[in-house]
Parts: C-alpha cells; sequence; structure tokens
C-alpha cells in the first residue's frame, strides 16, 4: 500500500517531470509527441476540476444556509444564480432562442446586464478610492516616500493629453531647451528603463525560485502535494 | 497658516472628494472635450504588425479578461478587430478565461454588425470564427503549439474545426502570423513562453493599464511587438484607424481626474508641511 501512496506518485512526477524538461529543449520525436499527447491530458484532467469546485460550492453554501450563519442570505442568492445560469446555459440551444450560451440567450442577457455591469461597477469604485486614498497617504514624509510622489505625479499627468500638450507647448512654443520637462517622455523613460530593470529583477528571481521548486518535486524532495501521512 | 485651517485641508471628507470625482467624471461624457491624443511607439508596434499582413492572413486574437475590465478593454478589443476587418484579415479567437467568452462574443458580434450596415458582410467560419473557452491555462497552448485543431476539436458553436473553411493550413499556433493577447491579468507569459519562444509567434499585448508597466520588460527583450495599455493605449488605437471611439472620450475623463487627483495630493502635501512647520516652530518656543 507504501508503494501506491508514496513511491508510486514520486515516480509519477519524476518521469513525466524528467520528460517534459526533455521534451521543452528537444523538440523531435518522441519526446514532442509525448509533450502534445500530456497537454491534452492535462487540458482534459484540468476540466474535472470544474466539477470539484462545482461540488465544493453547494457544500459550502448548503451548509452556511443549514446552520443559519451569518450571510445565509447571500448563499440563497448564490443557489438562484447557479441554478438559473446553470440551466439556461448548459440545455441545448433550440429555435425558441432561451437556452445556450449564443449571442441573444437568457444566459447571455444574465452575462451582458447582470454579471458584466455589477463586476464593471464594483471595479470602477476603485477610481473613488484610489483618489481618497491618494490625497490621504501621499505624503512627502520620507525622501522614499517623495521620490515615489513626484514620479506618480509625472506618470499621471505624462500619460493624459494635458500632460502631453504641455510638453508639446513647452517645447515648440517657449523654448526647444525645455525637452527635458517634456513629460511623456520622461513617463515613456520611467516606464521603458527604472520600471524594466526592476521587473527584470522580479522575473529572474521568480524563474530561479520556480526551477528550484520544480526540481525539489520532481527529484521527491518537496511532498507536501501528497497531503500528511497520517 | 492658521492649524485650524491646516487641520481642515489634512482631513477632507471622502464624501466630497467622491463627488467631484464624479462630476470630473462626468463632465466630458455630457459635453466632450476632444482631446488631442499623442500616438506611441509601443502602440505602433501592434497596429504596424497586424497593419503588414497582406488580406487574407489569419489572426489569433486571444480574449482572455473578465467582464469587470470591459470599461477599459472593449474599445481596444473592437479597434483591433475592425482594424483586421478593414484589412481583409481572418480572424479567430480564443479565450482561456471562462468569462472571456461572453466578452468576445459581444465584440464580435458588435463589429460583425458593423460591417454587415457597411454592406460587407462577413462570414462565419471563413471570415471569423471563435473556438470558446478552453480550459487548461499553460497547457493549452503547448496543446496549441502541438496540435491546433485537435487542441480545439470544436468551437463555441459545437462546429467540428476540421471542417471550418477558416482553419485550413492551421496545424500549429506557428502557423499564425500574430497573436493579439487582450488580458487583464498575467496570462500574457503564458503565450510568451509556449508560444512566442517554441513557434516563434509574433505577439501583441492589449491589456488593462494596471497590467501594462509589468510587460515592458517582454517588449525590450523583443518578446513582444508593442503594448496597447488601458484606455490611452485604446484611444491611441483608435487615432491611428482614424476615428473617436469610446477610449479616446474616456481619456478626457481621465485626464480630469488625474489633475483632481494631482490637486488634492498637493493640497495634503502643502498642509502637511505647513503643520509639520508650525509644530517644529512650538518646539523651538
Amino acid at each position: 500500500m507504501d508503494f501506491f501512496k508514496r513511491k508510486f506518485p514520486i515516480l509519477v512526477v519524476f518521469v513525466v517531470g524528467l520528460l517534459m524538461i526533455i521534451a521543452y529543449y528537444v523538440p523531435h520525436k518522441p519526446f514532442n509527441q509525448f509533450e502534445g499527447g500530456a497537454s491534452m491530458w492535462y487540458m482534459i484532467i484540468r476540466s474535472f476540476a470544474l466539477v470539484l469546485a462545482f461540488t465544493s460550492l453547494i457544500r459550502s453554501h448548503y451548509l452556511k444556509i443549514r446552520e443559519g450563519k451569518l450571510g445565509w442570505g447571500y448563499s440563497l442568492v448564490m443557489f438562484l444564480a447557479l441554478i438559473v445560469t446553470t440551466v439556461f446555459g448548459v440545455l441545448p440551444y433550440g429555435k425558441n432562442n432561451l437556452f445556450g450560451t449564443r449571442s441573444g440567450t437568457i444566459y447571455m442577457w444574465i452575462f451582458d446586464y447582470v454579471n458584466t455591469p455589477a463586476a464593471a461597477t464594483v471595479f470602477s469604485l476603485l477610481a473613488f478610492y484610489i483618489a481618497s486614498a491618494a490625497y490621504r497617504a501621499f505624503r512627502v514624509r520620507t525622501i522614499d516616500a517623495t521620490i515615489m510622489l513626484i514620479i506618480a505625479i509625472i506618470v499621471m499627468i505624462g500619460r493624459v493629453p494635458w500632460g502631453e500638450m504641455f510638453s508639446e507647448f513647452m517645447t515648440s512654443k517657449i523654448s526647444h531647451h525645455l525637452v527635458f520637462i517634456r513629460l511623456d517622455r520622461l513617463t515613456s523613460f520611467l516606464l521603458n528603463y527604472p520600471t524594466v530593470a526592476a521587473r527584470r529583477a522580479v522575473y529572474i528571481g521568480i524563474a530561479l525560485a520556480t526551477v528550484s521548486t520544480s526540481l525539489r518535486v520532481i527529484l521527491g524532495v518537496e511532498r507536501t502535494y501528497m497531503g500528511s501521512d497520517e | 497658516m492658521n492649524i485650524k485651517v491646516i487641520n481642515k485641508f489634512l482631513s477632507i471628507d471622502r464624501r466630497i472628494i467622491y463627488v467631484l470625482v464624479a462630476v470630473v467624471i462626468l463632465i466630458p461624457i455630457i459635453k466632450p472635450l476632444n482631446l488631442p491624443v499623442q500616438v506611441t511607439k509601443e502602440v505602433l508596434g501592434v497596429y504596424n504588425e497586424i497593419d503588414k499582413l497582406p488580406p487574407g492572413s489569419k489572426i489569433l486574437v486571444a480574449f482572455d479578461y473578465e467582464p469587470a475590465s470591459t470599461p477599459e478593454m472593449d474599445p481596444m478589443a473592437k479597434a483591433v478587430i475592425r482594424h483586421c476587418f478593414r484589412n481583409h484579415l481572418k480572424v479567430i479567437g480564443i479565450s482561456w478565461l471562462e468569462q472571456g467568452r461572453g466578452n468576445a462574443q459581444n465584440v464580435l458580434s458588435f463589429i460583425t454588425d458593423e460591417f454587415q450596415r457597411q454592406g460587407r458582410p462577413l462570414k462565419y467560419g471563413e471570415d471569423y470564427a471563435y473556438m470558446g473557452f478552453k480550459a487548461g491555462e499553460s497547457a493549452m497552448i503547448m496543446a496549441l503549439v502541438h496540435d491546433f485543431k485537435g487542441a480545439c476539436i470544436r468551437d463555441y458553436l459545437g462546429n467540428d474545426v476540421y471542417t471550418m473553411p477558416i482553419l485550413k493550413g492551421i496545424g500549429s499556433l506557428g502557423d499564425f502570423p500574430y497573436l493579439a493577447v487582450l488580458h487583464d491579468d498575467s496570462m500574457i507569459n503564458s503565450w510568451i513562453t509556449y508560444g512566442h519562444e517554441i513557434v516563434g509567434i509574433k505577439i501583441g499585448a492589449l491589456c488593462t493599464a494596471i497590467m501594462a508597466p509589468g510587460i515592458y520588460a517582454n517588449l525590450s527583450a523583443g518578446q513582444l511587438t508593442g503594448i496597447v495599455g488601458g484606455l490611452k493605449g485604446g484611444s491611441e488605437y483608435e487615432k491611428l484607424l482614424g476615428y473617436r471611439g469610446l477610449a479616446t472620450n474616456g481619456m478626457d475623463s481621465q485626464t480630469l481626474v488625474h489633475f483632481l487627483i494631482i490637486i488634492f495630493i498637493l493640497i495634503g502635501n502643502f498642509a502637511y508641511l505647513a503643520k509639520e512647520r508650525n509644530l517644529r516652530k512650538e518646539r523651538l518656543r
């Protein structure tokens, strides 16, 4: 039993992991065929995760309603939304244009007039919160905060038409020596050089961490994905 | 400065800020300011690559954004699809984000209806097609690299992709001359890792403003041909196509809001510095 519970998964991970690494660097037969097949398998297995998510969602909300926990009413709304969208989305498309997920169906009506406006409204509230938070939090308390504040103002002005117009006016009408205060070009510089340098450092860090974690999993050092021993 | 006045400036009621933000957003919607937009080289990088494709070329468009991002993403999605159809390119859409499917359907039907009204009907399956949502994230891209039709099997309407004229000659992801990725998440990284790096497909990134700074590293590394970021990028693309759309009009509101935020930041900081100065004076006394 221990072999199938502990050793067999490690063996599968080791063999598949090694083959996938080889396939990436040797894109020829038979490795590329294996990679293609493995990707298809992953897509199929991944689709089953939806079943797991569906079951888990129903279970947790059902328990919330049964036990009358705080906010159980929202769980009822969730069930209503789940049933309505599933019924209208999954049933086959017919002449009545009610079922299915094509344009003009009830499913798409829910997407267009409930899902999209609700999601976009919540996201749009950020504009109000950011304005209030920027006023309260952006203070020149330290040198770091001052640099950040100046850069934020440059980018905010440089990325909008008035900033571009101002830059254009300063260089063309006043003096072309004022090119150093062209905020649009300064914004472009900030995005193309300092941001890229910092981002690249982060990317390299992520890549090294991913390689090390993957190697630990492939070599069987990292075994938490198999759950606890008990 | 009087300490009472300073404290007032330091604690402006957030409701006043909210009302002012709402007002400056609404004013340009009611009366557009028609502010001019300058085109950047990042947006030109996407536009030029699509523009130089010969008529009949097939372009893959990934609709990987959620409904929450539609106000920012839809204008640029419409602009790029409009550009493709104007140039007689064939568009094949795909999503690996479940909710991207609804956005793709809406954008494609909006633009095809527009061309229909203009007397140039576009035929589904020949001029454009949509593969629908495909699960699997990175693995899906790897599968598309090996066998595009085998990974899709059926389009969103349930049609067999092997019989679709638009996919004739497409065996792998690498058979597409260009890929436009519309995204509001970090999904572009997988398209770059498994698409660009393996089969060398050229990629243009069209994303929300918040995602754009993060992918300039990929642009400078030559993994992307260009970036269309946020409403600003969308407005530049609209300018290149010669019309003022939702992105360009939205830039009016964005301009005013940016300046309002800057004014509030300055007020807060002047008041903060004045308070600090007063405190220092009191300590010296």
